[in-house]
């Protein structure tokens, strides 16, 4: 992106065929109780106050301008960089490791088949988004590099590809993972449109490839998440560390379904959004123990082939007042599983609700009043995972220390509720998704979970901790951020 | 309170940058064009756009006289630049001492942080019906986030509506400024 804007500058010609877009957003939040700067853990509880410094810039180059007097070939490229790394605003003091070439595709049309646009490169594309959670459930090919092609006939848009996810999926552990899928939406009318869509990838059985999936047999799930496999298998077989059993090859697969619901457009009704994603998550491949010095690798495709997810997320906008007043509203449903796991709890084996409202107010176009309100319920299928308490191990399940125990905590729900308001100034005018965006915010949570929100604090109990214990349930932030695209 | 007060008193502020306003009124023929990079089809621009155009218009004492889209699209879809277009609305801007040519080309640029970046190309001119070669030009991209997929062409650039105005605002204050 530097070489380009330098040689843009050498070659002031060519900077009209070149266009950059961006989002960015950095913030300071001060905060007194010992926490890093974030209201809470996660966008569970809305995004606002629980994010961290981001951005993302993106150049177009136009290879081969569009004609629209004839149907000869167009070509773009775009290009995007985008990470978290800002210097004086977050850990990594504004790292280049914290940020990533995320996409890099061209796209070109009226190339073979009428009507189609074509894509070569990152195929990565959603229906739409959940601004409230920043998050986009349905979505289709992230991670996946290939060709796909884009038609859209009057109301109808299709988008198929086939790539392959390997690199996306299992980075420097690259094994081929082909995948297809696609997406396909229609407009009804103006005032409502329906999607859906999906993706499957098949990782093939590759012997000899030890990035290929495999099992390492006789596996029992309780040691290999205890990390005592190779212990337990000595003690089992006396001195034969040679014959451990070697990994066996087989296949693997994984995709998602998706669907969409929009509605709006009528009265004060702006437009509703309703998301849904299941999917079946890739196996992972291996893990390692380390048994007198000696690093073993065991091959987990088959206890961890059976985790699913089930995503429902929907957000509605309102204009209450013309000018005056807007709301969003949004409310999010997760629901983890892993078959494979039923003794221990883990973030494949959770639940979590959560709704979030926010009313902006308008006291001129660019000074506006924000509150915004948040509750969620997480928990744990497989008993406790959260800690209610700073002794929370005297509060265990039966009152009783486990140490052998599977469990995190004292207990298996976490409840939050966060409230936000301040002011905004955007200087661009009303709307709450306007920006740029210059914000002046305060914040609170309570949890029922002990010092919910990223911290340095010392959690043992033991009698060497200098440190000392703290029970806090509530959680204040204050906030000046700003946020902005181009 | 006291933040409070001092906001409200910021944002109540006089504004800078009073309009400059014609010695007399000034009847201004006006056109606004909307075309894609897809389609030589053009039409106007959608009406709350127009609207701030003829509003900031009528606030500097000049008269809008807005040309109907029918009226022109057939005869702009074929001429794509901008002074074979001013030549075709000096011939057609009878009574009119000034021109004011609004074209808008937009098209999509991509997917980006949850929402969908439009660019909308603005040529602006403002030209003296006696001699629209003596007008001033003035070219600039208004970058657009959409958050929508059904909201399109006419959706950007009514979210481009604030920045075009300011920037037409900007044009014609520059141009009556220099005028003797």
């Amino acid at each position: 992106m530097i070489l380009l804007a330098a040689l843009l500058a050498v070659f002031p010609a060519e900077a009209s065929r070149a266009q950059a877009a961006g989002y960015f957003r950095i913030g300071t939040r001060p905060d007194m109780l010992g926490g890093g700067n974030q209201l809470g853990y996660w966008n569970l509880y809305g995004r606002l106050l629980n994010e961290t410094p981001y951005g993302a810039l993106e150049l177009k180059y136009t290879l081969l301008e569009r004609d629209p007097r004839a149907a000869e070939p167009y070509a773009d490229l775009l290009f995007r960089v985008e990470g978290g790394g800002i210097g004086s605003a977050e850990w990594s003091n504004g790292s280049l490791d914290a940020w990533r070439v995320s996409r890099l595709f061209v796209r070109a049309g009226n190339v073979g088949i009428p009507g189609v646009e074509w894509r070569m490169g990152t195929l990565w594309e959603y229906m739409g988004d959940l601004g409230l959670y920043d998050m986009r459930p349905a979505e289709v090919f992230f991670g996946t590099v290939g060709l796909a092609g884009r038609w859209t006939g009057g109301p109808v848009e299709l988008y198929l590809g086939v790539g392959d996810s390997g690199y996306g999926l299992k980075g420097a552990q690259y094994n081929t993972i082909p995948t297809g899928g696609g997406t396909l939406r229609v407009s009804i009318g103006d005032h409502l449109q329906v999607g859906g869509g999906g993706e499957y990838r098949f990782e093939p059985k590759v012997e000899g490839n030890r990035f290929a999936p495999h099992d390492t047999p006789d596996m029992a799930y309780e040691d290999w998440l205890r990390g005592e496999v190779v212990e337990r298998y000595l003690t089992d077989n006396p001195n034969r560390e040679l014959a451990f059993p070697d990994p066996v090859p087989t296949s693997a697969s994984s995709g998602r379904l998706i669907g969409y619901l929009g509605f709006g457009n009528l009265g004060g009704l702006v437009w509703n959004n309703t998301f849904l994603r299941y999917e079946r998550i890739h196996p992972e491949l291996f893990t390692t123990e380390t048994y007198e010095g000696e690093e073993v690798a065991l091959y987990v495709k088959s206890l961890t082939d059976e985790r699913t997810v089930l995503t429902v997320g929907n957000e509605l906008q309102l204009r209450l007042i013309p000018d005056r007043l807007d709301l969003a509203w949004g409310a999010l449903y997760g629901n983890h599983s892993d078959a494979d796991n039923q003794i221990a709890p883990s973030d494949h084996n959770r639940t979590y609700k959560s709704t979030v409202l926010r009313l902006q107010g308008y006291v001129t176009p660019a000074v506006h009043v924000l509150v915004e309100s948040s509750i969620a319920r997480e928990h744990s299928k497989n008993g406790n995972a959260y800690r209610e308490h700073a002794d929370s191990i005297f509060a265990n399940t039966g009152g009783l220390p486990d140490t052998e125990g599977l469990e995190h905590g004292d207990t298996d729900t976490r409840d939050t509720w966060q409230g936000k308001g301040g002011f905004v100034f955007n200087p661009l005018g009303t709307g709450i998704y306007a920006r740029p965006s210059l914000r002046a915010l305060y914040g609170v949570q309570v949890s029922n979970q002990n010092n919910a929100f990223g911290n340095s604090f010392v959690e043992t109990i033991d009698q060497y901790n200098e440190f000392g214990n703290v029970e806090r349930h509530v959680h204040h932030v204050v906030s000046l951020e700003m946020e902005a695209w181009f | 309170m006291r933040v409070l007060s001092l906001l409200l008193l910021f944002a109540c502020g006089p504004k800078a940058g009073a309009p400059v306003v014609a010695a007399k009124a000034t009847p201004t023929t006006m056109v606004g064009v909307l075309g894609t990079d897809a389609s030589v089809t053009v039409t106007a621009l959608p009406e709350p756009v127009q609207t701030r155009l003829s509003a900031l218009l009528t606030e500097r004492n000049l008269t809008p006289v807005v040309v109907p889209e029918d009226v022109w699209s057939t005869a702009f879809a074929s001429r794509r630049n901008t002074p074979q277009r001013l030549g075709w609305l000096d011939d057609h801007a009878e009574g009119s001492d000034l021109l004011l040519l609004v074209e808008s080309e937009v098209s999509f640029y991509s997917q980006l942080s949850g929402r969908y970046r439009w660019t909308v190309e603005v040529t602006a001119t403002l030209a003296p019906a006696a001699d629209p070669a003596q007008g001033v030009t003035e070219v600039y991209q208004v970058p657009v986030f959409l958050q929508f997929h059904h909201q399109r062409e006419a959706e950007a650039l009514e979210e481009a509506a604030p920045v075009i105005a300011r920037k037409v605002a900007l044009l014609v204050d520059g141009y009556l400024g220099g005028l003797p």
